[in-house]
């Protein structure tokens, strides 16, 4: 893939995010029929967990410094509710309903900015959220 | 809406917020160190509503919950390298294959067939949020960018964060350049930090004429990456990006005031009055000089106002443009004195009010004067044997 051009490799990179998101919530819907989604997001933090491993020893003791404990912990917290709340609604609508509802992530992460500070933001960002709004 | 749209709605939501930090934060820490943390946080955090729901899974089930766990990982690693590789406005587009992969398993999997509307929403959501990548410019994009980081300092308070959503301002100046104060009054006016570098006028550095195409000051350097120069853009620049705006509201008196900004050069021959050769030539600069002055005093005298700046009580990019000559002025002028402004009033009260100035004091070294007599006594022109002898040894 080195030769590629940087556009494609990257394009082809996140056809392989889209593929194992969409896979991931396919198995949450199988899944959730038996077992309650905060069960689901508990192994699914403890997976990855798990899986990390092999890089934590690679990159040795390093890997723990850090200053911004605080800021981890309040992702930490906006972690919880997205697995939460995505890993619940995942659970009781078709997956290809909750797929193109994720496409709203990038424009609430703007809108999240104007509800927390009350800031001004350009109008082609609320009519692309009007548009959001209107099609739901 | 039902719930489960309403609760996946919400996970976009913290989703996108999520993806936005991890943006912010990979930069100073190793990039394994986020997700590391994310997950030591996130495990205690949703094993406490786990425990009142908890089910031991089967042998089956936990292959499953194992799959789940795969699929996320895989998907954070793909996407980090999907941003790593190329511009996010490039690789955004290929993220819509979502769509018909969830069709696909939906159909094999669920026997779901998508609606319709599905379709047209999910491609006009996606068009929306493609189209926005695509029209910021670069140069808002930056703006953007810092805009969230200032947001994001609001909420989180996280030092790494300060330093990135500052933009480093860096002055590139002659000692006494008085077209560089001016661009350093308009950064205090304006409260923006920023830091000087003195280039040698004699000897000026290779990296310095590269940026500067006249080999003049001031250049300033933005982010260390894009450099301005002419002092007239930078104070313009510095207006449209920084609170409080110097330029009024109205366009009439905004060209005016850039018009009699334009004026400056004219004007600034009464600071020449310095290189005088003898008696004869400084009266004859301090002639020539009448002209401009009482030309600015005629535009102060139709102002309708009391001053004390150019505009009323609002300090303007003109008061900025003026004040480092007509403060060099003044220095001559307690020299050697001039008469230049006896008769000029209003020119007068603009001067006074401008040297006493925060903005315009804090512009140059507190030594300013000092620096000033020596650079005349170094001069050794006529009017330096005008200079207090004390301060000579």
């Amino acid at each position: 893939m080195t030769n590629m051009a940087p556009a494609l490799r990257g394009g082809l990179y996140m056809m392989g995010a889209a593929a194992s998101f969409t896979i991931m919530t396919a198995l949450i819907r199988v899944t959730a029929q038996e077992i309650h989604p905060f069960e689901i997001g508990f192994f699914r933090t403890i997976t990855n967990l798990i899986l990390m491993v092999p890089f934590v020893l690679r990159t040795g003791p390093t890997v723990f410094q850090t200053e911004n404990h605080k800021f981890y912990a309040w992702r930490g917290l906006i972690g919880v509710a997205f697995v939460m709340s995505y890993f619940s609604g995942a659970a009781m609508i078709p997956v290809s309903d909750s797929q193109a509802l994720i496409f709203t992530s990038p424009l609430f992460a703007a809108a999240l900015v104007v509800v927390f500070l009350g800031e001004k933001i350009r109008a082609r960002r609320i009519a692309a959220l009007g548009i959001v709004l209107l099609v739901r | 809406m039902n719930l489960g749209a309403v609760l996946v709605l919400i996970g976009a939501m913290t989703n996108g917020a999520s993806n936005a930090l991890v943006k912010y934060t990979t930069r100073k820490d190793h990039p394994d160190t986020a997700v590391l943390f994310l997950m030591l946080y996130v495990t205690p955090l949703i094993a406490l509503p786990t425990v009142f729901v908890w089910v031991t899974p089967s042998w089956e089930q936990l292959n499953f919950l194992l799959a789940i766990g795969f699929f996320a990982t895989l998907n954070q690693r793909f996407l980090s390298r999907a941003f790593a590789a190329a511009d996010a406005t490039a690789v955004l587009p290929y993220d819509f294959s979502r769509l018909p992969f969830a069709a696909l398993i939906g159909w094999f999997v669920f026997s779901e067939l998508p609606d319709f509307w599905v379709w047209v929403g999910g491609a006009i959501i996606f068009a929306a949020s493609i189209y926005i990548a695509h029209r910021e410019s670069l140069a808002s994009r930056r703006e953007i960018d810092r805009f969230f980081y200032k947001s994001l300092h609001r909420i989180f308070w996280s030092n790494i964060l300060e330093d990135k959503m500052k933009t480093r301002f860096k002055l590139c100046s002659f000692k006494t350049c008085p077209w560089v104060h001016r661009a350093a009054i308009v950064l205090q006016e304006k409260g923006i930090e920023y830091e000087i570098e003195y280039i040698d006028r004699a000897n000026r550095p290779d990296w310095f004429l590269e940026i500067s195409p006249h080999s003049k000051v001031p250049v300033l350097i933005i982010d260390g990456e894009t450099a301005l120069f002419e002092s007239n853009a930078i104070a313009e620049y510095l207006d449209e990006i920084a609170e409080p705006r110097l330029h009024p509201k109205d366009p009439i008196l905004r060209a005016q005031n850039r018009a009699w900004t334009d004026f400056v050069p004219t004007f600034g021959q009464i600071t020449h009055i310095s290189n005088a050769s003898d008696e004869d030539d400084f009266n004859a600069r301090v002639e020539k000089a009448r002209v401009p002055a009482s030309r600015l005093e005629g535009a102060l005298s139709k102002r309708g106002h009391q001053g004390p700046f150019f505009n009323g009580v609002e300090f303007s990019l003109v008061d900025a443009a003026y004040a480092p000559a007509l403060m060099r002025f003044t220095f001559l002028d307690r020299v050697r004195p001039t008469g230049l402004l006896d008769d000029l009033p209003l020119l007068s009260a603009w001067r006074d009010a401008l040297i006493g100035y925060p903005a315009v004091l804090r512009g140059v070294v507190p030594e300013f004067y000092q620096v000033w007599e020596e650079q005349v006594r170094n001069n050794g022109k006529w009017v330096q044997q005008f200079l207090p002898k004390a301060s000579a040894a």
